[in-house]
């Protein structure tokens, strides 16, 4: 009888081996959309296709929907910006389609206007809001990741000038006056502005800039990128979150990358889970950083 | 038992073993699975704390913005039903074009053929294995269309002016201000052959080197509004538009970018009336295809007057409505 039992208890756990990946069904497949002839159209027929060509980008939308609902206040300055921002979509629409805005926007399928802006629109808005919380929700990985710091620039491909220019401050010189005199490139003119990874600043100067543990220092040092054989002159204004939060908002609250960063922290903040192996693989193909449940997955995409 | 496990150790040794090779074999298959999950009999396709975005709830959604999974079904629907009879000629070239479907796919490098033809299968309502329908769809689409501009002739030829179905031949030449011997006898050649009274197809087949038209010279339709192009130049067109029925024009040279060559033109048919009585499918194929590409709704005009003729019902009383509007229609 033992001998029995265990049999089964292991052709059991064999079985569940080939159950499979999981696919979620609607219940409602037998349901006749239309007729044409002979031939019956249920939704059944058109749901697995719509699923697998649309159904992960849906997904992301609404489940970000809900993650709006959760952290951001939908304030009257938001919806005034929607609103600004919806009249200069129609002026466009009416223009190009030669229709309407409202028959636009019912062609393409919303109910009415206030649909558009809650669907299209408005999402937009709040998710650069939901940028600028993850500024601050997230700061430690934002800083370390971003090293976002104001800052003057001198930039020169000849060594000598860049000793030369480094004198000269140390002398009490103005930063844009040496910039201009020893610098050898129009991307930076020595005034203050916010750098950060992917800005065009190389990471040696930002790591550099990051270090620092007060504002307003000249660092006393050329800067050699090598790949690129250019040498920098950098002076920090601040790198403390605090003092230069706005600068960092105008410069990176509409930034994808921010945006992609954002979206990971609060999908782990969420326990955001997928149990569709259509729309996971979709998923996984195009933003495979937001499957938080896999940071196998997840995670080897940030290290590439 | 303990004396049953101290006589036979060995055999049960083996046995925990495979147990445990079991288990282990069964957790590391089903470990990267993607689970499901259902809560209150609905499939579940995504969750975020406090909320499960069900199967239901995702279809309801994408089929308010979503129209062309339906759309595609329908059209096949209507198309087969409407079209009922596969005659040899619709199945050879039913064929014909499965295989360059397959050759095409084939050269693409960043998918398989297999993938990029279940591909474009799904996008037009069809399942992975179903390019044999695909294909035989296509031609019961231009029998469809060529049914309807015969029905409608009239109405659709009431602007058209100096309408022509031509034959060409072309021979490509190294630089068409300069001909070489062997390029000036060969068009003597043609030109002979045609003076004897060979017909102009049998010619072509002969001789042709031309891209732009089939093995025996069939080009097809052109009218006063089709526009030139770098393989059909204004010269072409205007020695094309002049020719009656039955002639054959001078030698045309023709010096393009694409290539240069020297080009003989035939009216296979002229007019609008002579156009009318042909019995030729390849005529009515030609003409049809012209005046589609010419009016970006007529195939849709074309699917919804075929669609009138069945017994079509919709469950929502807008689809209908929604359809034409996805198809270009009641602007």
């Amino acid at each position: 009888m033992k001998k029995t039992k265990l049999v089964c208890i292991l052709g059991a756990s064999l079985a569940l081996s080939g159950c499979g990946n999981a696919y979620a069904n609607i219940s409602h497949g037998g349901d006749v959309v239309a007729t044409v002839g002979d031939v019956t159209i249920t939704d059944g027929d058109l749901y697995p296709q719509m699923k697998a060509s649309s159904g992960a980008e849906y997904t992301l939308t609404m489940i970000r929907q809900k993650i709006y609902e959760a952290e951001i206040e939908v304030t009257d300055e938001m919806r005034e910006q929607a609103e600004e921002e919806y009249d200069s979509v129609a002026t466009q629409a009416e223009s190009y389609y030669d229709m309407t805005m409202e028959e636009y926007i019912q062609r393409l399928g919303y109910a009415d206007k206030d649909e558009y802006i809650e669907k299209v629109i408005l999402p937009n808005i709040e998710q650069t809001e939901l940028n600028k919380k993850y500024f601050d929700e997230n700061n430690e990985e934002f800083l370390s990741d971003y090293q976002p710091a104001v800052a003057r620039i001198l930039a020169t491909t000849d060594q000598d000038q860049a000793s030369q220019a480094l004198d000269a401050l140390n002398d009490g010189e103005d930063f844009e006056a040496v910039t201009e005199e020893y610098g050898d490139t129009t991307t930076y003119d020595g005034s203050e502005q916010l750098y950060y990874t992917d800005s065009g600043l190389p990471s040696v100067v930002l790591s550099k800039l990051a270090e620092q543990s007060e504002g307003n220092t000249l660092i006393n040092e050329v800067i050699v990128d090598s790949t690129t054989g250019t040498y920098y002159i950098a002076y920090l204004v601040s790198n403390d979150y605090e003092t230069i939060k706005d600068q960092i908002v105008d410069a990176l609250a509409e930034n994808t990358s921010i945006t992609s960063d954002t979206m990971v922290y609060y999908l782990k903040k969420y326990n955001f889970t997928v149990y569709d192996t259509d729309v996971f693989n979709t998923i996984r193909t195009s933003y495979p950083q937001y499957l938080v449940q896999r940071p196998d997955i997840a995670e080897a995409d940030s290290e590439s | 038992m303990l004396e049953i496990i101290k006589k036979n150790w060995f055999v049960v040794l083996i046995a925990i073993l495979l147990c445990g090779f079991a288990i282990y074999y069964v957790w590391d298959t089903t470990k990267d699975f993607v689970k499901g999950k259902s809560v209150d009999g609905q499939d579940i396709i995504a969750s975020i704390d406090d909320y499960d975005l069900s199967a239901d709830e995702l279809y309801d959604e994408m089929s308010r913005f979503s129209l062309s999974q339906l759309y595609y079904r329908f059209r096949n629907a209507v198309i087969e039903q409407s079209v009922t009879e596969e005659t040899d000629e619709m199945k050879e070239a039913a064929q014909q074009l499965k295989e360059n479907l397959e050759a095409q796919a084939q050269t693409n490098s960043s998918s398989s053929a297999d993938e990029l033809i279940a591909s474009m299968l799904n996008n037009v309502g069809l399942e992975d294995d179903e390019l044999d329908r695909f294909c035989m769809l296509a031609q019961k689409e231009s029998v469809l269309q060529q049914n309807y501009v015969k029905e409608h002739y009239d109405d659709l030829m009431a602007d058209v002016e100096s309408p022509r179905i031509l034959s060409i031949i072309e021979l490509s030449v190294s630089d068409v201000d300069s001909l070489s011997e062997d390029e000036s006898a060969s068009m003597d050649t043609i030109d002979a052959a045609l003076a004897d009274g060979t017909a102009f197809a049998d010619v072509a087949s002969e001789y042709t080197q031309s891209t732009i038209s089939d093995e025996n010279g069939f080009y097809g339709y052109i009218d006063e509004d089709t526009a030139s192009s770098t393989t059909f130049t204004k010269e072409m067109f205007s020695a094309a538009l002049s020719l009656e029925e039955g002639e054959t024009s001078e030698w045309i040279h023709v010096n393009s970018d694409s290539g240069d060559k020297v080009v003989l033109i035939h009216a296979d048919v002229a007019g609008k009336d002579s156009l009318q009585a042909s019995e030729d499918d390849n005529v009515w194929s030609s003409l049809a295809s012209a005046l589609i590409s010419r009016n970006s709704t007529l195939s849709s005009e074309i699917l919804f007057d075929a669609a009138d003729k069945l017994e079509i019902t919709f469950a929502d009383e807008n689809m209908e409505a929604r359809l034409r509007r996805f198809a270009g229609l009641d602007a």
